[in-house]
């Protein structure tokens, strides 16, 4: 048996056994790379499906097409206006649902009592779709900013609630007792151990519900509202302005990515100490 | 220290369901002794600890230890978002924190104060529990396998180590072990835990630095293994 390792990337079998072949330390460029580039494949073959008319421009505009229409938007100050509108909703709707998960999923997973009063009531509430909530929510907030910004709260609340008391019940129990000898108040060891300690799960959740802040103000929007992207996409179809349509799609899809992209620039600053598999 | 007090074990049992671990065990530690505990696996040595912790309140019987009690557990235990250097002073004061560093230094540490836990070689990591465990000069040391899962070239770095401290700070050190040469090399006292009661307590002969080929201490060591029922062929 022999092994070697020389040169770039291979592993052949041999009569004298398997060869190894190091690929040196630059492969992590590779992922990125390939990202953006079945990004750029996807738009080249919407490009090419319009121009070869496998597409109707009627229910499925080109990119072109889309284009325009974003840019006749933007100029119209439209799309700002719109922009705007949703992302406040999203923001506060967001900041509220997240402060009382964290705050309600920390109670829950301190103290027994809590959770008791708690977890039962709120699981119950869980299996309520937001969406159902819209026209209650309507009912009782009247039309303006608030069942909107009310929606956004309740849909973003659960997943951080959940993953809040998740994470602080698996934290482990050894670093507990390490607090226990080492005498720290309950103070202490719920700031210096249980919520670092739940702090990857509590990310979990906010990750989760920022993706849901966006579907849920797009569904608030469409039911009822006169601003916002979920009002444009509505309007838009009401005029059977489909170019538009995709605008909002695009757009969308864009806010998601951005949002992502935000979320791991805050996580890889908050888990700095972690150096756990990072995909391969 | 002239306020040390003895650890005292009176009368200590615990079940564990139908099963008896610790039937009526008593056992005193001088101030500033150094024991190993042995015995074979579930036996009940690191009940004992834990109970000497404080870390099992449910028990019969009455324990007696020292006001300042610290714990360099099997795994290092360091919380892995907090920078060694917190971990070290993990409960302190914040005026604790040169201590602290004074307390890395001295387990060859200084250069990791600001390096996250996880980054640290497990025997890096065994320094940083034992540097946690000091700095609050405990008047008892209890120490639970820490030396288990290191290679063996650390482990002895880690048993001169720890005697070194040992005589810098003078606690009353427990070793809770299964390692017949450890609890020779690094004690002055060993006992050994069987059927939930002391089975076998003995001084160490000699001194450290040369104990280990002379007579009475290979003597010493045929009667452990014995105690511990492991059969060992002698030359």
């Amino acid at each position: 048996m022999s092994v070697v390792s020389v040169g770039a990337a291979a592993t052949s079998a041999t009569e004298n056994g398997v060869v190894r072949h190091g690929r040196g330390s630059n492969r992590r460029r590779r992922g990125p790379r390939l990202r953006y580039l079945s990004l750029v494949a996807l738009l080249v073959l919407w490009f090419v499906a319009d121009k070869a008319d496998w597409i109707s421009a009627d229910t499925f505009p080109g990119p072109g097409a889309v284009w325009h229409a974003a840019v006749d938007l933007a100029q119209s100050g439209k799309l700002a206006d719109a922009l705007q509108v949703s992302l406040t909703r999203v923001v506060i709707g967001g900041l509220i649902g997240v402060v009382l998960g964290v705050v309600l999923g920390l109670l829950s997973g301190f103290s027994h009592l809590a959770e008791s009063v708690l977890d039962t009531p709120l699981q119950a509430l869980r299996a309520v779709p937001f969406t159902a909530l819209v026209p209650i929510f309507i009912l009782w907030l009247g039309i303006g900013e608030a069942p909107k910004i009310a929606i956004v709260a309740f849909a973003v609340f659960f997943p951080v609630y959940i993953n809040t008391y998740a994470g602080i019940r698996s934290v482990d129990v050894k670093y507990a007792e390490v607090a226990q000898v080492y005498g720290l108040s309950r103070v202490a060891v719920a700031r210096r151990v249980l919520l670092p300690g739940a702090l990857p799960g509590i990310l979990v959740g906010i990750r989760y519900a920022l993706a849901l802040s966006w579907i849920s103000v797009i569904v608030a929007e469409q039911l009822n509202a006169s601003s916002g992207i979920g009002f444009l996409l509505v309007n838009a179809r009401q005029f059977l302005q489909v170019d538009v349509m995709f605008v909002c799609l695009v757009l969308y899809a864009l806010l998601g990515v951005v949002t992502d992209l935000v979320y791991r620039l805050v996580e890889r600053r908050l888990l700095v100490w972690r150096r756990g598999f990072d995909g391969a | 220290m002239s306020d040390q007090r003895a650890v005292v074990v009176d009368g200590v049992s615990k079940d564990f369901g139908a099963h008896r671990v610790l039937d009526d065990l008593s056992l005193r530690l001088e101030p500033g002794s150094f024991t190993a505990l042995l015995g074979a696996s579930g036996s009940g040595k690191s009940t004992l600890l834990r109970i000497l912790a404080g870390l099992d309140e449910e028990f019969e019987g009455r324990v007696v230890v020292p006001p300042r009690v610290s714990v360099a557990f099997q795994e290092p235990r360091l919380l892995p978002w907090a920078s060694v250097l917190d971990n070290v002073v993990l409960g302190l004061d914040k005026r604790a924190r040169p201590l602290g560093a004074q307390t890395l230094a001295e387990v060859g540490l200084a250069e990791k104060s600001g390096a996250w836990p996880l980054t640290l070689s497990g025997g890096q990591a065994q320094r940083a529990s034992l540097a946690r465990a000091l700095v609050r000069e405990p008047e008892l040391l209890l120490l639970d396998e820490p030396f288990g899962a290191l290679d063996a070239l650390t482990r002895r770095s880690m048993h001169q180590l720890t005697l070194d401290l040992w005589r810098a700070h003078a606690p009353t050190v427990l070793l809770v072990t299964h390692d017949v040469e450890e609890a020779l090399r690094l004690a002055d006292r060993v006992v050994v835990l069987q059927g939930g009661v002391i089975g076998f307590d003995a001084e160490v002969p000699e001194d450290r630095g040369l104990r280990m080929e002379k007579p009475a201490v290979l003597h010493l060591r045929r009667e452990l293994y014995g105690a511990l029922g492991v059969d060992v062929v002698t030359a």
